[in-house]
């Protein structure tokens, strides 16, 4: 039963992911303000979704580097980015995918 | 008509289909400040997780933008008009918040990268202004490097 239960709010929350991402995307495609862009209510609403969306912010930083850096940070409480790869987003989002194989979930 | 345009088109109500052309795909590596700066792999931004020049504020102001596009030798100049040998930056603002930043061609036409999505060229800097990214605050300029 709870097996049923965690699929059907995972199934949930990537629900909601997919419409908050979207509308995060579609709302800052032009700001080049990452400040704007990760304080967007969206963008906050999805770090509201908790642990259960770290998965697929990693999925979604493995197709392109989106900038999920933040939400990452917010909802893990890590920060596996070395300073010298700040504004590199290939590099940020290789070190945030390797921190997710590292805890097993990508 | 590209459907880039057509979702832009009120977030930068100057734009038309003929004072711009679309250049470049979409990216998340580079933003206009670097796209400004001639970078294609780095998004300039102060706020921490985002490149900024050493020695420049980590602040959201004009006078930081100013000194950090300082540190590849523009200073600040009066006119947008192409000037031969010459390479300006337009930098934009709302009020005191800069928002983004074009580079002039030697055509003397302007290149943007807007947010996280294309690169357009566009006739003046006053194509992209007027919307979210507000007006021109300033003009920068440095000798065009070869």
């Amino acid at each position: 039963m709870s097996q049923i239960t965690n699929a059907a709010e995972q199934s949930a929350v990537a629900a909601r992911f997919a419409v908050l991402a979207d509308q995060w995307k579609a709302a800052t495609a032009l700001l080049s303000s990452t400040t704007a862009m990760v304080n967007h209510p969206a963008y906050r609403a999805i770090i509201a979704l908790g642990a259960p969306v770290v998965p697929l912010l990693l999925r979604d930083l493995e197709r392109e580097p989106v900038h999920w850096f933040e939400a990452l940070q917010a909802i893990t409480g890590e920060d596996p980015v070395p300073r010298e790869h700040w504004g590199n987003s290939m590099a940020m989002a290789t070190d945030w995918l390797a921190w997710g194989r590292q805890h097993g979930l990508n | 008509m590209p459907a880039f345009f057509e979702q832009v088109r009120t977030a930068l109500p100057r734009l038309t289909a003929d004072n711009h052309v679309e250049t470049s795909p979409a990216s998340w590596q580079y933003n206009c400040v670097a796209w400004a700066a001639g970078i294609t792999d780095i998004w300039w931004w102060p706020s921490p997780g985002r490149y900024w020049p050493a020695d420049v504020p980590r602040e959201e102001s004009l006078a930081a933008f100013v000194a950090a596009l300082a540190t590849l030798g523009y200073v600040p100049v009066g006119s947008a008009a192409l000037e031969p040998g010459l390479e300006k930056v337009a930098l934009y603002a709302m009020g005191d918040q800069p928002t983004h930043a074009a580079r002039q061609l030697a055509s003397g036409t302007w290149t943007s990268k807007l947010g996280p999505a294309i690169d357009i060229e566009h006739a003046t800097p006053d194509a992209v202004a007027g919307g979210v990214y507000g007006e021109v605050a300033v003009i920068m300029v440095r000798s065009r490097l070869a």
